[in-house]
């Protein structure tokens, strides 16, 4: 499960970077291509609205963490969210969860 | 530009009596802050290249350090004033490269980056023994509870959950290093924010988050893996070792430090620069600066979790 911002988050703000940032100066015969390319962000942005993940489960273990519910078992919880987090960068950065030095 | 240009020149005028000022021209520079460069003709004809850095709120903590800095020795540009508005500072304008991928890669910097590690383990431990007592605006923080308190306050400010954040805050509370005497903290220093040239280092950057704390939290800082820009190799600032940069600090007067405290300040690093990661996407999120980059940072988040978990054993 990623972290915000979800799909349609990312989606809406390259709509917006297309059409109020970059559009105003691209050259003429590239104003047509980036308008589409725009609207395909909004399309793409309303149909993965459905798809924002539900988080309950993960508000739920960080209010348990931060109220000391997991202190004596920190390492084994850490084991286990290093894969979660592992998933996450598999889509956000692959590559980063090599060991560090 | 909130200081208007007419309102500019009187400033220089005034401060160093220029005659006549250009018109301020963006620089490349500062990621969220303005930065401009004009030239002031003095009296005499003598020209002045000169910076404007608008600030966010913080121009009076900045300048003040900066005049600490710049009256002890520390390679800084020099602060001439603080606007009248007090929203920015006008400095000398410096010749160097920022851009840490470019001093890391050309061949004019081989010689800078031999010496490189060194000459900021030297900027640092001469921030470390600036007094307190000089940057009264300075935040205040009781050193490692502090620093987590203060980090603790901004993530539980964002209603998103991020267990491993929390995991970590938890983990770095139960293990705090002892008090040391509380000294001036940069609370940015990395490749980025320190300005090269072909002889080395020419001036540290960006004192928006100086502070009153833990030195050691500087030297942690400056190996986060976000500011090794892909050089794992060398985990201090992409430059060298762990243990080079202790002991080039220590050299330089500095405090001596183990690699297990160390150690401690690089994980809060980690949690502090995943709450960077979370403040720059609530700016977009809340439309307070609209921006795909601030968003596209909301998902640098995880790279922060993973290095914090990797510390936790």
């Amino acid at each position: 499960m990623q972290d915000r911002p979800d799909a349609h988050e990312l989606l809406e703000a390259l709509e917006s970077y297309l059409r109020d940032d970059l559009l105003p100066d691209v050259p003429a015969e590239h104003r047509f291509g980036v308008r589409v390319a725009a609207n395909v962000c909004a399309i793409l942005a309303r149909e993965t609205i459905p798809l924002a993940p539900d988080r309950t489960g993960l508000d739920a273990l960080a209010r348990e963490i931060r109220g000391g519910d997991w202190d004596d078992r920190l390492p084994t919880l850490a084991a286990a969210l290093r894969e979660k987090v592992r998933a996450k960068l598999e889509i956000d950065h692959p590559g980063w969860a090599e060991p560090p030095s | 530009m909130t200081t208007e240009f007419a309102t500019l020149a009187g400033e220089a005028a005034e401060r160093i009596a220029a005659a006549t000022i250009s018109a301020p021209a963006p620089l490349a520079g500062g990621a969220s802050r303005a930065l401009y460069g004009f030239d002031a003709r003095l009296a005499g004809g003598a020209v002045t290249e000169l910076v404007l850095l608008v600030t966010k709120g913080t121009a009076p903590q900045e300048f003040e350090a900066l005049r600490a800095a710049w009256e002890a020795g520390v390679p800084v540009a020099e602060p001439l004033w603080l606007t009248a508005d007090r929203t920015s500072i006008v400095m000398r304008r410096l010749a160097g490269e920022a851009v840490a991928p470019r001093i890391y890669r050309q061949e004019r910097f081989a010689g800078a980056r031999a010496g490189l590690l060194g000459q900021l383990a030297g900027a640092l431990a001469a921030i470390h023994a600036l007094p307190p007592a000089a940057v009264p605006q300075a935040p205040r923080r009781d050193g490692a509870r502090g620093e987590l308190e203060d980090i603790a306050t901004e993530l539980w400010s964002y209603r998103d959950p991020h267990p491993a954040l929390e995991l970590g805050l938890r983990w770095l509370g139960r293990r705090l290093p002892p008090r040391r005497p509380p000294t001036v903290v940069h609370g940015d220093f990395r490749m980025g924010n320190v300005l090269v040239d072909e002889r080395g280092l020419v001036a540290v950057l960006d004192w928006e988050l100086v502070h009153v704390g833990d030195p050691v939290e500087d030297l942690g800082w400056l190996c986060g893996r976000a500011w090794r820009f892909g050089r794992e190799e060398q985990p201090a600032a992409g430059l060298g070792t762990r243990e080079e940069l202790l002991a080039a600090y220590r050299e330089a007067g500095g405090a001596e430090v183990s690699l297990e405290e160390l150690r401690f300040w690089e994980a809060v690093a980690a949690l502090r620069w995943g709450t960077h990661t979370l403040r720059q996407l609530h700016e977009h999120l809340s439309g307070q600066r609209p921006s795909l980059e601030l968003a596209a940072i909301g998902r640098r988040t995880a790279e922060a979790e993973w290095d914090l978990l990797a510390m936790v054993d």
